[in-house]
Formats: C-alpha cells, sequence, structure tokens
C-alpha cells in the first residue's frame, strides 16, 4: 500500500467516524454557554451605544472647538481691521500750506458700520461723518501714497487720544467745504500735530488700495489658533499587577522601550493657558522574558519519515500581552533525553503595539521671557489599539545546551480595536518665530485601563507607562 | 418552523429562534471546538465567542451563497483558530482531560474507536499538527488556506500535516 493510499485511508477513516455525532453526552457544551453569549451579546449592544454617544461627544468637542477658533479669528480680523485700520485720504493740496482748498476725506466705499475708511470716493469730511466714525483712536499715524494723498491709519495701544476730541472743533462744512482749513485753524493743527507722535511722522509711501494696518505686530494679539505637526519618541513600560503574586518566572517586562508617534493637532492660545487637541500614531514595544522547565515524555515522540524520533510538544508560556502556547519540536537522537528529564525553556516575546490616539488637553504658561515660553500641560486621551504584533524566539536547553528553538511571528487580533484611555502630565517649551512656533515637550503618561483582557481569576492586569519626548512644529492660523 | 424561517427570525434578535438553533448546531459546534482545543473548558470559551460572532453577525449570512451550516461551521473553525494562536491557559496548564481520553483508549481496538475517542486523539497533537489536521482532512481547506489562516508556508502546513498523520498513525498502532 503506497504512502497516499495510507494518507487517504486514515483520512476518511476519521472523516467518517467523526461525522457521526450520536447522541452522547461528551460533545455536548454545558447549559451556560448559550446564557454567557447571549449576556455578551447584549453587553455588546450596551457597549456599542457607549462607543458611540463617546465618538459623538468627542466630535461636537473637536466640531465646536475647530468652530470656536474659526469664529474667533474672523471675530480677531474683523476686529482688526475695526480698531488697527482707519484710512482718510486728504487731498494733498488740502495739507498745503497757505492753500486754501478745502480739506476732504476719501470716505471708503468699503467704510464699515463701524468706521474703517479705506479710499475711494472723496466727500468732504463734516463733523457728523468723523463723529459716526466712533473711532477710540488710538494713535493717528500718516501716511502718503504715490498718488499724493494722506492716509491716517489709528493704532491700538499707543494713544487714548480721541479723533472725535480733536474734530469736535472742526465747523460743520458748507457745499463740501470746511469753514476754514487746518491752516487757518491753528488750534485743530495744534492738536493734529500733538496728537500724532514723531515717528509716525515719517511718510510712508502705501499704494492708494492696500490694506494699512496699523500696529500689525501680531504679537498683540491675545488670542490665536495654531494647527501643528509633531513628531517624537516613546518610551514605554508594561506593568503587571495581580491578585496573587506574579510568576517568578516572568522577567524583564517591565522595562522601558523605545517606539514613535507622530500626528497632528489643533490648539487654542487664550493668554496663559492653551487648549489643544491632537491625534496622533505610534508606535510602542515591550520585550518580556519567561523562563521555565519542561519535562521530557516519550508520549510526546514520534518517528519521522527516515524513522528519526521528533519530539513535538506544546509549552505554555505568559507575557504582559497575554499568555498563549508555543509549540516546539527537534530531533530527539543524539540528545540523549529520557523520560522525566527536566528541559530549561526560555521564551522571549516582542509586542510591539500600534495606537491610535486622540487626545485633548490644556498648558498653563509658567514662564516667559522675550519669544520664549515655558508651560505645564496635562491630557486625557483614548488610544485604540489597531494592531499587535509579536514576535516570539523559543528556546530550549538541556544541561545549557541548545536542543531546539522556535521563531514566529505573530499578529494578535484579539487585542484589535481595544480601547485604552490614558491620561499625561509634562512640560513643554516654546519658541516662537513669527507665524511659526517650535515647541518640545515631554510627558509621563498612564494608561487607565489594563492592556490585556483581565483575567476574572488572577485578576493580572497591564497599564502602560510612556514617556513621550516630541518635537512640535505649529502654524499660526 | 424551518431553519430559513428561524434564521429570519434570529435575524430580528429574537431569542427564542436562536435557542432553537443553537440546540440544533450546538453539538456539531462544540465537537470542532473538541478537535482543536485541548479540554472542554477551552473547546466551550471558544464555543461561546463563536456564537457572539454567529448571532451578531447573522444579518449578514446570505443563504443563496451556502448553508447556515457551513457559514457557521466556519466560524467556530475561526474562533478555534484564535484561541489556538493565543489563549489563556493561566500561569500552569496540565491538560487532566486529554491525559484520561488517552487511558481510555488504550483498551479500544481500532475498528470500535468511538468518534470521542478519535476526538480525543486528534486533541493530544501538538496545536500546529492539530490545527492543520483539522483543517486539511476534516474541515477542507487546502494548504494555501491553511497558509494564510495560520501565518505559516504552504511548505510548512505540508510537512505539519505529515508529522500529525505519522503520530496518529504511531497513537493508532499502539491502540490496537
Amino acid at each position: 500500500m503506497s504512502s497516499e493510499e495510507t494518507n487517504n485511508n486514515l483520512d476518511d477513516f476519521f472523516r467518517s467516524r467523526l461525522s457521526e455525532q450520536g447522541d452522547e453526552a461528551w460533545n455536548l457544551p454545558s447549559d451556560r454557554v448559550f446564557e454567557a453569549a447571549m449576556a455578551q451579546i447584549d453587553q455588546r449592544r450596551k457597549r456599542r451605544w457607549f462607543f458611540w454617544l463617546i465618538l459623538l461627544g468627542l466630535s461636537l468637542g473637536i466640531a465646536g472647538f475647530v468652530y470656536w477658533s474659526l469664529d474667533t479669528i474672523q471675530g480677531l480680523e474683523h476686529e482688526v481691521s475695526q480698531l488697527k485700520q482707519a484710512q482718510i485720504e486728504i487731498p494733498e493740496d488740502a495739507l498745503s500750506i497757505g492753500g486754501d482748498s478745502p480739506v476732504q476725506e476719501s470716505a471708503s466705499s468699503a467704510m464699515d458700520e463701524q468706521g474703517a475708511i479705506t479710499s475711494s470716493t472723496s466727500k468732504p469730511i463734516t463733523k457728523d461723518i468723523v463723529s459716526n466714525l466712533d473711532i477710540e483712536t488710538k494713535l493717528p499715524v500718516y501716511s502718503q501714497t504715490p498718488s499724493s494723498t494722506y492716509i491716517l491709519t489709528t493704532e491700538a495701544d499707543r494713544s487714548t487720544t480721541s479723533l472725535q476730541e480733536i474734530t469736535n472743533d472742526i465747523e460743520p462744512a458748507e457745499n463740501g467745504h470746511f469753514a476754514n482749513s487746518i491752516e487757518d485753524d491753528p488750534p485743530l493743527k495744534t492738536k493734529l500735530v500733538d496728537a500724532i507722535p514723531s515717528p509716525a511722522l515719517s511718510a510712508k509711501p502705501v499704494k492708494a488700495n492696500d490694506k494699512v494696518v496699523g500696529g500689525s505686530d501680531s504679537s498683540s494679539s491675545k488670542s490665536q489658533s495654531r494647527l501643528y505637526l509633531i513628531a517624537g519618541s516613546n518610551w514605554s513600560s508594561l506593568s503587571m499587577t495581580a491578585n496573587d503574586p506574579l510568576p517568578e518566572n516572568l522577567k524583564e517586562y517591565d522595562n522601558w522601550y523605545l517606539g514613535y508617534q507622530y500626528g497632528l493637532g489643533l490648539s487654542r492660545v487664550k493668554g496663559h493657558v492653551t487648549y489643544f487637541a491632537e491625534l496622533s500614531l505610534s508606535q510602542t514595544v515591550n520585550r518580556s522574558v519567561f523562563k521555565d522547565q519542561a519535562v521530557y515524555s516519550k508520549q510526546n515522540e514520534f518517528m519521522n519519515s527516515n524513522g528519526d524520533p521528533i519530539y513535538a510538544t506544546d509549552l505554555d508560556f505568559d507575557s504582559p500581552v497575554l499568555p498563549f502556547s508555543q509549540e516546539v519540536s527537534f530531533e530527539a537522537s543524539g540528545k540523549n533525553l529520557n523520560e522525566g528529564d527536566t528541559m530549561d525553556s526560555k521564551m522571549s516575546i516582542e509586542n510591539t503595539f500600534h495606537l491610535i490616539s486622540l487626545d485633548v488637553g490644556l498648558q498653563y504658561s509658567i514662564w516667559s521671557k522675550g519669544k520664549s515660553r515655558i508651560s505645564a500641560l496635562a491630557s486625557a486621551g483614548l488610544n485604540v489599539i489597531s494592531e499587535l504584533e509579536q514576535d516570539v524566539h523559543l528556546d530550549l536547553y538541556r544541561s545549557e545546551s541548545l536542543i531546539g528553538q522556535e521563531r514566529s511571528d505573530l499578529n494578535t487580533t484579539s487585542l484589535y480595536n481595544r480601547w485604552v484611555p490614558s491620561v499625561q502630565l509634562g512640560l513643554s517649551y516654546q519658541y516662537q518665530f513669527k507665524d511659526f512656533e517650535l515647541s518640545f515637550r515631554t510627558t509621563y503618561g498612564s494608561s487607565l485601563r489594563s492592556i490585556r483582557e483581565v483575567d476574572p481569576n488572577t485578576q493580572v492586569k497591564t497599564q502602560m507607562q510612556l514617556i513621550r519626548t516630541n518635537l512640535a512644529l505649529a502654524y499660526r492660523l | 418552523m424551518t431553519e430559513v424561517q428561524l434564521i429570519k427570525a434570529a435575524k430580528k434578535n429574537q431569542r427564542k429562534a436562536q435557542s432553537v438553533l443553537y440546540d440544533t448546531y450546538k453539538r456539531k459546534w462544540f465537537s470542532i471546538c473538541l478537535r482543536y482545543l485541548k479540554g472542554s473548558t477551552d473547546a466551550e470559551d471558544a464555543l461561546q465567542n463563536a456564537l457572539v460572532k454567529i448571532f451578531s453577525n447573522i444579518k449578514t449570512f446570505d443563504a443563496k451563497r451556502g448553508s447556515f451550516n457551513a457559514w457557521s461551521s466556519r466560524i467556530v473553525v475561526n474562533e478555534c483558530l484564535m484561541l489556538l494562536r493565543g489563549r489563556i491557559h493561566g500561569f500552569k496548564h496540565v491538560d487532566i482531560d486529554n491525559q484520561q481520553h488517552l487511558e481510555d483508549l488504550s483498551e479500544s481496538p481500532l475498528d470500535r474507536l468511538s468518534a470521542r475517542e478519535l476526538t480525543a486523539l486528534i486533541s493530544a497533537l501538538p496545536t500546529g499538527y492539530r490545527a492543520v489536521f483539522n483543517l486539511y482532512v476534516l474541515d477542507g481547506y487546502n494548504h494555501r488556506e491553511i497558509a494564510e489562516q495560520l501565518g505559516i508556508t504552504e511548505g510548512t502546513s505540508k510537512s505539519q500535516l505529515f508529522k500529525a498523520r505519522r503520530m496518529l498513525m504511531e497513537k493508532l498502532e499502539v491502540l490496537i
């Protein structure tokens, strides 16, 4: 009989015999299985609702944050256009010494309700128009355009002199002309000159339609939004706890190992406080070693096609991520192994986690000097395990000589999509450029839920601790 | 109530229909688990996980693409493989059940070996051999599919099958 026929016979034998289920009790599961499964389904439904609720809350929070940021940016731009820019065109001849020309103001077609003025059509300046400007002036700055018009801009935070106060002395216009020219009105001239600080008198030529922003130093703006990119390293460690002492043969699981992180975020600076939300991808690594002994049993021996004895067995191990079995087989001939002999086993497992993290938090500026700032920060996050790779090395020794080994790469899917909340505390150093900010951040964090599924009997749990060091480049929106 | 009606009702989350379906298939599903896993505790855990998957995803079952038996059995096999890849056995695992089965077998002639005894023989194989033998011989997977399922090469699958058959033959020879 050929080996193929033997195989077919064996296969058919098992198929035919195992197709008979019989009516004995050995292949009947206990009653609790169905009930437990149904309870699990119900729990999952509840959890799903909870998950969607959290996701909805987070989405609304982020959407609200973005809306608030954009709204504030718009408000800021509006404010800048109101308070920092007022352009009044005055025909050159109106300022000419001794000239009789009427002073005209070039009122802007884009003049908004708060009185921002840009040059366009000319209108005679009347007391009413100036009154309606409602400009808490702030410091007028003269600029001269190439077309020989003068632009009067106001600049916040430099003066409290009110333009209205100056123009109170201007007489109502008749037929589009002031009753008196500036030259003819020494008090007005004096007030204008007094109100204008000498550095501002340096006439700066601008184009007629240029947007002139007084005090364009945006650092005066107290509230800013930023989009930033982060990249850096993760030092991670998994610490295990249990009701009972952990197995003594589990070694080196709580060391710190290097990984990486990158992502993007949105932040909002308001005074000393910065609020931020960020999405990042990270990889963390953990290694553990499990040392044990196995007893040689002839029962696990079989002959290969050459008639050589092969030893094959499963060995059970633990790791911070999950306990599992690993098969090992080796040629038993020449190893001088007898029934009951002990073999030393060493299992090294490298767990590589891939996490997707969503963090929200705030930082508070505790020190600042010039363009530098140091802040303390705190954040909370949700991390989902998107992938877990396990690189397993199993070595079997007899009297310190290697007798068998196995190598395997696994993708352990049982922890996929497991949500792990976390909290972080840290310090951040920021350096401000014109439109960019560079920050160096270091945080310490811990997971609030066990990475591995908690064994109900032993209560073995694994917490992840992370030290993150990141560089962030932020662009001011 | 026909099976089609039962499945339709189970899709609407009717607990009674789910219970009847379970009663119909529980022996078959549990036999699969016992073939793949050592001990009835692991097998029950796998079955429980499989039931959660089956009744959570029953809406996706399409009778035009195959029978409920084949669809559900595949889920059970997948759950067993999940547990084989990384299963909590506790810090020290002693498989008393299997030792008991083997002792029972020692007095059985080949032609009188029951399904239970043969299942015990298979479950006593090392994990890799057991998985490949079950998938190839009893559940109809080919070596390419097994390689994908277990994350091994086709060559490894073939050699594991060879070793599994050899080991079973030896155990059977000892018994007769």
